[in-house]
């Protein structure tokens, strides 16, 4: 009596554990591809909100995103710009299974130090033009010479089909002149150095860059917004 | 569905070059796939078939108290071995100077909590390791507990010193106290675990060491050495339990010296085991290996203190793990939506769902499993009352808790723990490189998906048929003939199967943190 339930739990134990390897074992066995997979992101969400691919392929996420900013794939620690008016491609090995987060650091949500543009040195008397972004619309884009960061002001970009569709700043010895201006999407900004020393025209406020460090891989400093995306999963093959 | 603004208290706490977020919950970001269907259902098959083919079997079993040992000190060499100094001291020398080491970073190091060796060293090597050790092991907490051994260092000096003095004051602990004070330490613990949203953050862990530090030595000092540790010293309250289950035991062999130390060190059988008082005192020590779990079913009176503990502690992992699936997140959106999302970085409406969690999980915890006591206790026609059998059966559900355990932090243990190669060269993040290690970078592949996932459905089945086991062996000797112990046993059986579903339903889940 005994003996034989002993026996029963034996192959009861036996059968399940016999399952359990032959569902561990039997992977597909296929050989590692290139996989693309076209994602969206919009309104900062992405599409699709968890990405799947299989151990050990290459993949290429073809990333169509609505607004600049950094796509950040944890624990495998990639981090890479995506344009926001093209196609981005993001290549990574799938060489680990689990399931990642994704993350989104928009660059129009905070104009960090230099980030959406920065001159040469300005000789007195030279120029600096840049095309206001369409995804800039309701920002405002601090600006600042770098080489005198008291000479600072700001760009207010209006919601689309602004008025202007040309502005001129003057930096002057002591001013910057006008210190705001207000512009649609798709204006022209030109810059002029009428100082008697050179300038330089860079985006952001001069304070950020204490807190951003000088470039390297920071990218997290206080107060950037970081977007939960959704998940990569690489599932065993 | 913005997440963002949940996530930012403990975002903004990350500034870090690595870049993981470190979350609310101790220290770590998960990366576990969810276990697949077909893997969940085998499981939960497997631990309603064993349970069923057991009942029948477990018949036969007696619920005597001995069972296989072999004593590790009965050979000369591996006594001289084990007990050496020359093993000894390095070991109890290094878990003083971690400790330092950890105040001493966490205040001085790099505010980044991936590149200071304290949150990586406290929550994950020390919390889950030392967890996972004292398991499956053996208590190795007594040996390098770092307040046992500064006070007992402090406690010989003073009697060189000053000859027949005590350092400590030795009032006589109040014995209704039990070990409430352990059990609300550790609630402190957990509440930071799994609610304080700076949990990771470098200097806090150095205060919380020293804060720590300051109630154990305190404590120490006021009621003597070995009663604090035994009621008042959380640690050594927590990895007690859990060592129960391990393959080591110490065991003094001399009745007489057993009789010497405190009562609270004999069972109801008389033996002397795990008791490190009389360990220390006694000339015939024994260093035993034994089945594992089978300390979990020894026969020995469990108070409610100490039921309150295993309830709390079966109740947190399993949050632990609940909290971060997305059932869970709802509820955090929903509190958010409650009270709003102002509060500042610690006092959040997140941090308040968090806590509620950490508060009424246990709760909830308890009362179901007092209502299956209550189910057992009608069971048997109440020949023994449901509180008795709450407190009775209560160990024998630890290997369930166990098993969850370990599926749950093995992947944060091996694949976030290596955080720790780096750390040791360069623990204060100045760009040290002590050893050669400073520029490891993590394998994060070192656990494949298919391999956790079968190790996880496997432990948490053989969890639940050891469970099964223990309670069995506890319902024979409680209950004064078999039929009544059989019948006591159906109820139990149906909470197991619960816990155990659950637990494998957790890991089943995809996690949203």
């Amino acid at each position: 009596m005994n003996l034989k339930k002993t026996r029963l739990i034996a192959l009861t134990l036996f059968v399940g554990m016999l399952a359990m390897v032959a569902a561990a074992a039997c992977g597909s066995g296929s050989e590692p591809e290139d996989v693309d997979i076209p994602v969206t992101i919009k309104d900062g969400k992405m599409s699709p909100a968890t990405i799947k691919v299989k151990q050990n392929d290459t993949i290429t996420l073809k990333i169509d995103a609505d607004v600049p900013g950094e796509f950040h794939l944890h624990t495998y620690d990639i981090e890479s710009d995506i344009h926001g008016d093209e196609i981005t491609d993001f290549v990574f090995v799938a060489d680990a299974t689990g399931r990642f987060r994704i993350t989104y650091h928009p660059a129009s949500e905070k104009v960090g130090h230099g980030s959406l543009f920065q001159s040469e040195e300005l000789a007195p008397g030279e120029t600096f033009t840049y095309l206001v972004d369409d995804h800039l619309s309701s920002e405002t884009v601090p600006f600042h010479s770098h080489l005198r960061p008291a000479l600072a002001g700001s760009i207010i970009v209006s919601q689309p089909a602004g008025q202007v569709a040309t502005a001129a700043i003057a930096y002057n010895d002591d001013e910057v002149e006008p210190h705001e201006v207000i512009v649609g999407p798709g204006t022209v900004i030109t810059w002029t150095n009428n100082s008697s020393v050179p300038q330089t025209v860079i985006s952001g406020l001069h304070a950020d860059m204490a807190m951003d460090g000088h470039g390297g891989e920071d990218e997290h400093g206080d107060g950037e917004t970081e977007i939960d995306l959704g998940f990569m999963e690489v599932q065993p093959r | 569905m913005y997440k963002s603004k949940i996530f930012l208290p403990a975002a903004a706490a990350a500034g870090s070059l690595v870049a993981w977020p470190a979350y609310a919950h101790g220290f770590g970001e998960r990366t576990e796939l969810p276990v697949p269907l077909g893997f969940f259902l085998i499981g939960a098959g497997l631990a309603v078939a064993l349970s069923f083919v057991f009942i029948s079997v477990l018949v036969k079993v007696g619920g005597e108290g001995t069972y296989w040992r072999f004593n590790l000190l009965g050979s000369g060499w591996s006594r001289a071995g084990l007990t050496s100094p020359v093993l000894l001291l390095p070991i109890k020398l290094l878990s003083v100077f971690l400790t330092g080491l950890v105040i001493a970073t966490g205040y001085a190091g790099d505010p980044s909590p991936v590149l200071n060796f304290s949150p990586t060293f406290v929550w994950i090597i020390w919390w889950v390791g030392m967890a996972f050790t004292v398991a499956l092991l053996g208590n190795i907490w007594a040996l390098v507990n770092p307040w046992k051994i500064l006070f007992g260092w402090a406690e010989g000096m003073y009697q060189a010193a000053r000859p027949g003095r005590s350092l400590s004051l030795g009032l006589e602990y109040p014995r209704g106290w039990g070990i409430w004070p352990a059990l609300i330490l550790f609630i402190l613990f957990i509440w930071i675990q799994d609610a304080y949203p700076k949990s990771d953050v470098p200097s806090q862990v150095a205060t919380m060491t020293i804060l720590y530090s300051v109630i154990t030595l305190g404590g120490m000092a006021v009621f003597g050495r070995n009663q604090w540790l035994r009621h008042g010293e959380a640690f050594t309250v927590v990895f007690g339990l859990l060592s129960r289950f391990s393959p080591t035991e110490v065991r003094v062999a001399n009745e007489a010296a057993c009789l010497a130390c405190s009562a609270e060190c004999r069972d109801l059988d008389g033996e002397c085991i795990d008791c490190y008082e009389c360990f220390e005192m006694s000339g015939q020590r024994e260093l035993n290996l034994r089945p594992y779990a089978i300390g979990l079913g020894r026969n020995e009176l469990v108070t409610n203190d100490v039921l309150a503990l295993v309830a709390l502690m079966l109740a947190t992992v399993t949050f632990d793990g609940f909290s971060a699936t997305s059932a869970w997140a709802e509820f955090q959106t929903f509190v958010i939506d409650l009270f709003g999302t102002g509060g500042g970085d610690v006092f959040n409406s997140l941090t308040l769902a968090d806590t509620l969690g950490v508060a009424l999980v246990p709760v909830g915890f308890f009362l179901v499993y007092l209502i299956f006591s209550k189910l057992m206790a009608s069971s048997v026609q109440g020949e023994v009352g449901a509180m008795e059998l709450a407190r009775v059966f209560a160990f024998s559900l630890i290997p369930i808790a166990l098993a969850y355990n370990i599926a749950h932090f093995v992947t944060l243990l091996v694949v976030q723990g290596q955080l720790i190669i780096p750390l040791v060269s360069d623990p204060f993040g100045l760009g040290w490189d002590l050893f050669n290690t400073a520029e490891y970078t993590l394998d994060i592949s070192v656990i494949n998906a298919r391999v956790l996932w079968f190790l996880s459905v496997a432990l948490i089945v053989l969890g639940h048929v050891l469970a099964v086991y223990l309670a069995h062996r506890v319902a024979i000797r409680t209950f004064s003939d078999r039929a009544a112990a059989m019948n006591s046993q159906y109820p139990m059986l149906a909470l197991m199967v619960v816990y155990t579903v659950i637990s494998l339903w957790i890991i089943a889940q995809p996690i949203v943190q």
